[in-house]
């Protein structure tokens, strides 16, 4: 790779160096030893993927944006060289950039997500776009003990806020304490996330720059959570204490006035408004590359954080880009017009009318990359098996009929006709790339064999009707199930094949469509017959956070609420769960707080291997084609890359190495 | 004296008007089960975060969501009279600040649209009138029945399309996000200039069409009467004729139709401005009343009606001024 | 039938000079109003159109050759080429084979009519089954062509489904919400403002002020926040009743104005006053005396609400507040015909906006017929 030349000896070194120390770390997550070869070969890195933590002389030369070098002229800023830490993180990038230029994208609404909003996570450390390989970031290291109940973060000496204050470990300590264990803020304590079996962690500052986390068990995931959004500083892990304080009432005794101001009633309102990154507040220090600068109810503005503590190898300091331009579209036709016209600088399209895109590609001045989603099953179904109906809480617990309705659904047609045939049929379970992945899981009744499907409902004693059109209960009604489904970004069309598969053996499914928010509250309370999502964190690194994943019964499948409630409020509430899932609970409790690799690795096995024999999950296609428009003249956007919420998003596409050709046609 | 009297009566009635709205408005906002807090959960869910009920729990108490709605609906009128319209769950911003942002839009959009209707309408529906039977009287009548029977929404599209590909415009709202935030110059303008004209069309195409037809209606009435023979066999010019008296009386019931005017234009510009994404107070309502932002919601219809009624009352002011026979009753 | 025989035997006593008898002087109201909607060139015109289209309604499931919800693999296809010459010789009526090609890079589909062999249209097939009009049970349809092909007269969308029998179906929703929203309308309006106007007085003033109220608030915000009410789990048909009501609860404050204004004009006549002295009931007298009279301005209200209504629904299932699918009214076709691949590569799935254009433009003829017709001083 040409880069390699232009690499200065210093950097060349350490990164041989650095390629031991990281295999080091890749060995926290541990993989079969035949399996070694899946890691990412370190030395052909430069696809800006990995760094390597440079140590910096003291005749480090740092470049910065005109913008900034303009402010430091002016005496508003300090020098590049002093707003850095000592030793900022260092990107690969495959081009170096030219400084200048925005970035358009849309949004639905004020606080929503949008494309690019995975850039503006910033978390102790980071993942790839694989979801494999962690790395540090914005901590320098962490490191753990022997059996993992004790974690140390070295945050970056002199990394800073946006505003110049210092980053130090006492804004993570303020946070525990006075966010996390206020009693007005977090009546019932911090957040679930924190604890192992009945105690909390306890955070400790080390020394200015390290603080350290223990907690009384094993809690090897909190090595995933830190590079994921839960430990996003500046919003669900630390906060900036000294910005933060005077809408706190033990700091600001005006703080309560101080939220009638906003048009709030008390101080804690005020406080959770100002607490997520997504809130809408523009004043708010963070450390992400960068800042909201001004909010408005038609558009928000971000523009580039001075302190952000990147550099790309030639010791540039990122991002290239000075600005975020985020328009509120409220109407998502509207949005996807935008796309299709080049209203937005990096958009996702529409796959069915893909075509379109095609043809503008010259008017709208942009290009389409192939990317993909990461899901691995763009919709999956799951039956309520908590049902209050005692039999059609008998049907759906009978495994032959859930695997007749899995092998009911052709999903050879719903590739076909919503795909393009590019999707992958396979049965919902995790990843292949992860370690204790085994093939059989994808291939787990996800044959298409109509005939099949009926021999096992006959089986079942479920009989048709005069008619031969629909099955009837033991109790001589018609077997009806309502699906309840809300708008996503699948297909919505998947649904309705579905539900004309499994018409072919008998079932009268109904589709009802609604809003989150209901869909959510009737699951929640267990009134529901079937449901639907997507199966996203399924990668290596996603599928280990703590209850995250979509195969957790009080997820968005909401497929064993009251089993849930048992095992979560230990025998007080809900309903007691048969044994062979009271087990599985327990393996997973204990999955999460396994002691070395090889427990990882073998209940982890254990865990989706239940999983995939209960089919609880239901898959229909997955890995599903996401083509996005890129406007010409944006680079070092990747040609390939997997979208998905295990990756954080946009996170994973270094939106901060993306630069203009000209930037001063991109204002 | 008179005058005045019949407008401090009005006025009386039209606050008693906006009070059954803002009951209207808060009952509605009301009754989906659920609130903004459980759409919030909802919707942080969607993007995969597990969500803590328990802090949720407080926040709701917080905010007073968890008391009966002639609570809720007392406090918040209490407030709202004292020019506290509470605060918007989506936007975290207060309610006026939202409103005040997009009033202005509002506002012009709604006075240019009405500036165009009666600036076409007017002289088309005369014009169609003198030449009655005539090929231009039939393609103002087609016209006219397109324009009512077309829904502005569905052409928004189509008109913003053409308008890129012809003119380079993009797509949605009343400005290139380039332009937005500068101050303004050559550019901006003319870029603003570019994007009004698909809105306009789209806002105003069914009430021009229903006025040319009033008017040519009303005027053909007129003209059918007594006086204007006379004043023909007199020996008075035709244009002068024509617009002095016929036009003069024809008028009135535009006028005062003019009235019902301004609820449909403030109607049509709510889901024209969705549609087309244009910085006004339709696209607000319409988020705030999918997300239950009770505060946002019923704020913004207590303002689109009570614009409406300052918009009726006005017209009923400058009708009492030009026809005498109203104000003696 | 008979006025046109009378009508018949007045020309032919015309031509034999007897002048002093005209059957019209002697025919009923209703005739009369014919007679004169008859002269109406747009109003016949709309007639029309609202008949076929009722008709078309009514026979929907047999008309149609396709189940409005079965998906195909003739995804996204233009309206069927029918042709009548194959190999240079007449033939009846038929369809062309057509292959699919999807270019892997683009995605582009094009379309290779085999001209090989001709697919005959045959009337009367067998197709898909259906309940007409709830019970009628049957499977025969009024044209198609075998399996193999398709024959699509409005093209077919993203899952192959027929937008003929789709608008067909939507047709059926849309109109009839009209009519039963004006149902509701006019028993509102007449109730209400048969109070007023008869009544007068306190009553008068606070039916006055509620229908100031309504018309204070802007039409379209008013639906879409009653279409935000309504609940997500509601089925279908709840839900169509649902946006029936929510539109009628706008509309009856036109009709009830006219109500009003009428009765207070009338109720100071001497006919009303003599049936109150002679000890006639309130409800008898507005009934029996004083709703017929104009009953002709009622019908022309309710006439001109149809197509606010018809737009109305298309406006809050454009919106998304109104029906959903799988629902097809005309507004949740237009939905789909919302972006911009439909306008610039499937015009055909906009024949949905014709639909409601048409139903729209019929019934304001009509109306407008009506109320010329029905308009005594009109010459």
């Amino acid at each position: 790779m040409t880069h390699k030349k232009d690499l200065s000896r210093r950097v060349f070194l350490s990164r041989s160096l650095m390629a031991s120390a990281n295999i080091v770390l890749l060995g926290c997550i541990s993989r079969h030893p035949e399996k070694k070869s899946r890691t990412r070969e370190l030395s052909t890195a430069g696809d800006g993927e990995l760094s390597n933590q440079f140590s910096a002389t003291d005749n480090a030369v740092y470049k910065e944006a005109p913008m900034l070098a303009k402010k430091v002229a002016a005496g508003e800023l300090p020098p590049v060289d002093k707003r850095l830490p000592k030793k900022p993180f260092i990107r690969i990038v495959n081009s170096i950039g030219t400084y200048g230029g925005t970035l358009y994208d849309d949004a639905e609404t004020q606080g929503g997500r949008f494309f690019l909003d995975g850039a503006l996570i910033v978390a102790p450390q980071e993942t790839d776009n694989e979801g494999k390989i962690i790395i540090p970031h914005m901590c320098e290291k962490v490191e753990h003990n022997e059996d993992y109940t004790i974690f140390t973060f070295y945050i970056r000496e002199g990394l800073r806020w946006s505003d110049g204050v210092e980053f130090t470990a006492d804004d993570i300590i303020w946070w525990w304490e006075h966010e996390q264990n206020n009693k007005e803020l977090y009546p019932e304590g911090p957040r679930n996330t924190w604890k192992t079996g009945q105690k909390y962690a306890v955070f400790e500052k080390i020394s200015k720059w390290v603080f350290s986390i223990s907690f009384t068990g094993p809690f090897r995931p909190l090595i995933n959570m830190s590079a994921h959004e839960y430990m996003s500083f500046a919003s669900f892990f630390g906060q900036p204490a000294h910005y933060m304080k005077q809408f706190h009432i033990d700091f600001n005794p005006k703080a309560n006035e101080l939220a009638r101001s906003y048009g709030y009633q008390t101080w804690f309102q005020l406080y959770k408004e100002r607490e997520e990154y997504m809130r809408p507040h523009a004043g708010k220090p963070n450390i992400a590359p960068w800042v909201r600068i001004s909010t408005q109810t038609t558009h928000d503005v971000y523009e580039r954080n001075p302190y952000y503590a990147e550099v790309d190898q030639k010791g540039n300091q990122l991002p290239y880009i000075d600005k975020i331009y985020m328009s509120v579209v409220e109407d998502r036709k509207l949005r996807e017009a935008r796309v299709a016209t080049g209203g937005v600088s990096i958009g996702k399209t529409v796959l069915s009318q893909i075509f379109i895109y095609k043809r503008n590609e010259k008017i709208a001045d942009f290009n389409i990359k192939k990317w993909k989603i990461s899901n691995a099953s763009e919709c999956m179904f799951s039956f309520n098996l908590n049902h209050k109906d005692p039999i059609l809480r008998e049907i759906y617990n009978d495994l032959r009929f859930r695997k007749a309705m899995s092998v009911a659904i052709n999903r050879k047609k719903i590739n076909d006709t919503l795909y393009f045939g590019l999707a992958k049929e396979c049965q919902a379970t995790i990843d292949p790339s992860v370690s204790f992945f085994d093939p059989r899981w994808q291939t787990y009744f996800s044959h298409y064999d109509i005939d099949e499907a009926n021999t096992l409902l006959d089986e079942m004693g479920l009989k048709w009707d005069s008619n031969k059109q629909y099955r009837l209960r033991p109790d001589g009604k018609r077997l009806k199930t309502v699906v309840l489904y809300n708008q996503q970004d699948f297909q919505i069309e998947l649904m309705e094949f579905v539900r004309q598969d499994w018409s072919k053996t008998g079932m009268d499914i109904i589709l009802r469509e609604t809003d989150q928010q209901f869909r959510r509250q009737r699951c929640m309370s267990g009134e529901h017959d079937c449901t639907c999502w997507n199966a996203d964190s399924v990668e290596e690194i996603a599928t280990y956070l703590p209850w995250v994943t979509k195969w957790n019964p009080n997820n968005s499948l909401y497929y064993a609420m009251d089993w849930w409630y048992w095992y979560y409020s230990e025998g007080k509430d809900g309903i007691e769960p048969p044994d062979i899932w009271k087990e599985q609970f327990n393996t997973m409790e204990k999955w999460y707080h396994a002691k070395n690799d090889e427990q990882y690795q073998s209940l982890g096995y254990q865990v989706w291997d239940f999983f995939s024999k209960q089919l609880v999950c239901i898959g229909t296609v997955g890995y599903a084609p996401m083509p996005v428009v890129v406007k010409n003249g944006l680079k070092n956007v990747k040609d390939i890359i997997k979208m998905g919420y295990g990756t954080v998003w946009a996170k994973s596409y270094m939106v901060q190495t993306f630069f203009w050709d000209d930037p001063d046609n991109h204002n | 004296m008179k005058l005045l009297k019949y407008v401090i009566k009005r006025l009386s009635w039209g606050a008693l008007v906006l009070l059954f709205v803002s009951f209207f408005s808060f009952l509605i906002i009301q009754l989906p089960p659920g609130d903004y807090l459980s759409s919030y959960m909802a919707r942080l869910e969607k993007s995969g975060m597990s969500v803590d009920n328990k802090s949720m729990v407080a926040l709701r108490h917080s905010y007073g969501l968890d008391q009966p709605f002639l609570v809720q609906y007392g406090k918040w009128f209490y407030r709202f009279i004292q020019g506290d319209m509470g605060v918007s769950f989506i936007y975290t911003e207060k309610v006026e600040t939202i409103i005040k942002e997009r009033l202005p839009a509002t506002l012009m959009l709604s006075f240019s649209s009405l500036l165009v209707i009666y600036l076409i309408a007017i002289p088309v529906g005369v014009f169609a009138a003198r030449r009655q039977y005539s090929l231009w009287d039939f393609l103002a009548a087609i016209l006219g029945f397109i324009g009512m029977a077309v829904p502005g929404f569905l052409l928004a599209l189509i008109l913003m399309w053409i308008a890129y590909q012809v003119f380079g415009v993009s797509i949605g709202g009343l400005q290139s996000p380039q332009f937005m935030d500068q101050p303004m110059t050559m550019g901006k303008f003319i870029d603003l200039i570019k994007h009004l004209p698909v809105p306009i069309i789209v806002i105003t195409m069914s009430g021009t069409a229903a006025l040319i037809r009033t008017m040519r209606a009303t005027l053909l009435d007129e003209l059918g009467k007594q006086y204007v023979t006379t004043a023909r066999a007199k020996g008075l010019a035709e244009n002068k004729l024509i617009y002095k008296y016929p036009v003069r009386a024809a008028m009135n019931p535009i006028i005062s139709s003019g009235g019902w005017l301004v609820p449909e234009l403030f109607s049509g510009e709510t889901i024209a401005a969705i549609v087309l994404g244009l910085p006004t107070i339709g696209p607000i309502l319409y988020r705030a009343l999918l997300g239950e932002d009770m505060y946002l919601a019923a704020g913004c219809l207590m303002i689109l009606s009570g614009l409406t009624i300052i918009g009726l009352l006005i017209s009923d002011i400058i009708l009492a001024i030009s026809d005498p026979r109203i104000r003696l009753e | 039938m008979k006025i046109l025989q009378k009508i018949k035997s007045h020309s032919k006593s015309k031509k034999e000079g007897n002048k002093n008898y005209n059957p019209l002087y002697s025919a009923s109201q209703w005739t009369l109003i014919w007679v004169k909607f008859k002269d109406h060139k747009l109003a016949l015109v709309g007639l029309i159109i609202l008949a076929l289209f009722y008709i078309a309604v009514l026979f929907a499931p047999i008309i149609t050759p396709y189940d409005p919800w079965e998906d195909s693999r003739y995804i996204y296809c233009p309206p069927t080429r029918i042709h009548l010459f194959h190999a240079g010789k007449i033939h009846r009526p038929f369809v062309y084979m057509e292959n699919i090609l999807t270019d892997p890079e683009t995605f582009n589909r094009t379309f290779k009519t085999d001209y090989s062999k001709p697919y005959p249209i045959r009337f009367f097939v067998k197709g898909f089954e259906y309940h007409w009009l709830g019970f009628i049970k049957g499977n025969r349809h009024l044209f198609g062509v075998v399996d193999e092909v398709g024959i699509h007269l409005m093209g077919t969308d993203v899952l192959g489904r027929d937008c003929f029998s789709r608008n067909i179906r939507g047709l059926q929703i849309s109109l009839t919400v009209g009519l039963i929203g004006v149902i509701i309308t006019f028993i509102l309006g007449c109730i209400i403002g048969g109070i007023a106007g008869y009544y007068g007085g306190i009553a008068d003033n606070i039916v006055q002020r509620l229908m100031e109220f309504i018309s204070s608030i802007p039409t379209i915000p008013m639906w879409m926040a009653l279409g935000a009410i309504i609940p997500s789990d509601w089925g279908n048909l709840k839900v169509y009743f649902a946006i029936t009501v929510i539109l009628a609860l706008r509309s009856w404050t036109g009709l009830s104005r006219q109500v009003r204004s009428k009765l207070l004009q009338l109720r100071e006549e001497e006919f009303v006053v003599a049936a109150k002295v002679a000890g006639t009931s309130d409800w008898k007298i507005i009934t029996t005396h004083l709703l017929p009279g104009f009953m002709s301005y009622l019908i022309v209200s309710l006439t001109l609400e149809i197509p606010k209504m018809i737009l109305g629904e298309t406006t809050l299932s454009f919106l998304g507040l109104g029906l959903r699918a799988p629902t097809v009214s005309l507004g949740v076709l237009l939905q789909d015909a919302q972006n911009l691949a439909a306008i610039s590569a499937y015009p055909w799935l906009m024949i949905s906006a014709i639909m409601v254009i048409l139903s729209v433009l019929a019934f304001n003829f009509v109306g407008d017929g009506i109320r010329d017709a029905a308009d005594p001083y009109k010459n």
